[in-house]
């Protein structure tokens, strides 16, 4: 369960994340959408603990962040960057077992129990027969399921994604994110899932939270958050929302008259 | 590759051998028979029969003595080359080219100009100035070259070529108004061990053992900092704390070796990246396994550099350089066509 209350962040003096609140329960996908600058990235950042918070408070099973040092907090949250530049020199095993980091003594070493969570992480996120190539010879897609698990390796009850599928094609993105939709449901996990493309969050998240310039605009179901109005007030273009398929998924499309 | 399944062990064979032939060759070689009955007999207590025993005289003040410290040296120095590249990610990072060497050497010069030292306390302080030298270069180097909290290849080798020129400009001025034994320093600086006998070995032993032992535990730490300071936090690495005890001790090491075999280039290059090619990235193992190849490449330089002009030695500092430069221009030609390490 991650709690966030009023948390405030700023970059000397502008507030790039202004008293937003929203909790996320177990088993449950919260994606957060907003054009550019609008304070997905900070939110990431603040909530892993890379930048310091002006005020507020997380809190995670009860837990404030903010009593934890930077190992205690990685059991508690793992985050899915982005893929770019990865250190092409380790195998895609080596880079899932630097997951198990905040679990390790202060040699780093890795017990046969760091290797089975490994191997399990590997194996949930269909990557176990990748396990020995080098990360540089992978795919987009590949090399972002590496990731995965090894965010899955740190076996922490909470993951944060930073647009994990900006460089992924259509069909990796689904299939990257119906796996993690999976494995939220199997091992109840609670996912901040933050994304560009809002048809794939509709598509995923079981909640969507809406920033604009650091302020939460809106938290709710998809269908709800996704208002035309709403929608085209905050990205400064028309938009329009019109149901596809037979479940009626809404599809946000660019209004052209 | 056998080499790359059994590394430790052809390592281990290698310096033995660099090891024994260090100790052999030399002005006067010693038959391998004689070797192993003099080193027997002081082992044992009991003579060899002959008396004035040469040899002893030859192995146990000059070159036992003279093998250790360039052993430990070449250890230091591709020890801690291995760790500036992890830290700064950055495959050009050795200590002679971002300019750490170099303050050293100033460092030492200035605590030598203070006194020149032949006492075990005096000694004990040289490798202390180098390591405030080296520290203080490191800082001015990272700051002049970093953009944010990247590390630019044409920065860093900028950066290091701009202050090592201008550190050793002071060092050379230091000697030039210096009289009488500074001079032979000059011989030092180009890397060439000026001091012999066990004392500088007592001196710099403390001191290495630290640094090699700490930088031996930072092997994980390492590999998760490959991914970025962000990523690597995000791991759970307190990053601000590693990188400044990575620092701290690589500083150290490097400034040890500098203390008493002098400015000597390029070791910290070439072992660290053979390694990668033929064991892969990981720092786990890069680490020890750069320290002992590192043993073993300066024995064999500080060996040609005692036989290829014999009688006189050149400096053992000449002979990495002219395997090195090339070297250089070679990685820097690889990093540019792929990103492989």
């Amino acid at each position: 369960m991650l709690m966030i209350d009023s948390l405030t962040v700023a970059y000397g003096d502008r507030l790039a994340i202004n008293h937003v609140s929203f909790s996320l329960s177990p088993g449950s996908i919260l994606g957060v959408i907003g054009p550019n600058g609008s304070g997905k990235t900070t939110l990431i950042r603040a909530l892993s603990g890379i930048l310091p918070i002006r005020s507020g408070k997380i809190e995670v099973n009860g837990k404030d962040l903010a009593h934890l040092d930077t190992m205690e907090r990685a059991r508690m949250l793992a985050v899915v960057p982005q893929v770019r530049q990865l250190p092409a020199a380790f195998t895609a095993r080596e880079v899932v077992l630097l997951g198990r980091t905040p679990h390790l003594n202060w040699l780093g070493q890795v017990s046969g129990k760091d290797d089975n969570i490994a191997s399990q992480a590997m194996e949930r996120t269909h990557t176990l027969d990748l396990a020995d190539r080098r990360i540089s010879e992978l795919s987009g897609g590949e090399q972002q399921r590496v990731l995965l698990a090894r965010a899955l390796a740190q076996s922490t009850p909470i993951l944060l994604m930073d647009e994990p599928t900006t460089y992924l094609d259509m069909k990796y993105q689904f299939d990257f994110l119906d796996q993690v939709r999976q494995l939220v449901q199997q091992e109840t996990l609670s996912v901040l899932l933050v994304l560009h493309d809002l048809n794939l969050v509709v598509r995923f998240a079981d909640r969507v939270a809406l920033l604009y310039e650091g302020e939460l605009k809106a938290l709710g179901k998809p269908e709800e958050v996704l208002d035309p109005a709403l929608l085209s007030e905050v990205y400064h273009l028309p938009l329009q929302v019109i149901s596809s398929g037979q479940k009626g998924y809404p599809l946000v499309l660019p209004n052209f008259g | 590759m056998s080499v790359s399944k059994r590394p430790y062990l052809v390592s281990f064979l290698l310096l033995f051998t660099a090891l024994v032939f260090s100790v052999a060759v030399g002005s006067v070689f010693i038959p391998p028979r004689d070797l192993i009955a003099t080193l027997w007999s002081r082992l044992t207590g009991t003579g060899t029969g002959i008396f004035p025993d040469p040899y002893a005289t030859i192995l146990f003040s000059l070159r036992l003595p003279r093998t250790l410290l360039i052993a430990m040296a070449g250890a230091a120095l591709s020890g801690s080359g291995a760790a500036y590249q992890g830290l700064f990610r950055n495959p050009l990072a050795d200590p002679y080219l971002i300019g750490v060497a170099s303050g050293a050497g100033l460092g030492a010069v200035l605590a030598m100009s203070i006194q020149f030292p032949y006492t075990i306390l005096g000694l004990l302080t040289i490798p202390l100035a180098a390591f405030a030298g080296a520290l203080i270069t490191t800082v001015i180097v990272y700051q002049l070259a970093r953009i944010g909290k990247t590390l630019p290849t044409t920065n860093l080798i900028l950066a290091g070529v701009a202050v090592s020129a201008f550190t050793s400009a002071v060092t050379s001025f230091l000697m030039l108004n210096s009289t009488g034994e500074l001079r032979r320093a000059l011989v030092w600086l180009l890397g060439g061990s000026m001091l012999s006998g066990w004392q500088p070995i007592v001196a710099i032993l403390p001191y290495i053992c630290i640094g090699l032992g700490v930088l031996l535990t930072m092997g994980h730490a390492l590999n998760v900092l490959q991914f970025g300071d962000e990523q690597a936090q995000q791991l759970g690495l307190p990053v601000d704390k590693i990188r400044r005890y990575i620092i701290v001790t690589a500083t150290l090491t490097t400034a040890c070796a500098v203390s008493f075999t002098g400015v000597i280039g390029f070791v910290g290059l070439i072992v660290p990246h053979i390694i990668r090619l033929v064991c892969g990235g990981d720092y786990r193992r890069l680490l020890p396994l750069a320290m002992i190849n590192g043993a073993v490449l300066l024995l064999v330089s500080d060996i040609l550099a005692r036989v290829v002009m014999a009688p006189q030695e050149i400096p053992v500092g000449i002979i990495t350089a002219l395997a090195g430069g090339p070297f250089f221009l070679w990685v820097l030609r690889r990093s540019k066509q792929q990103n492989y390490w």
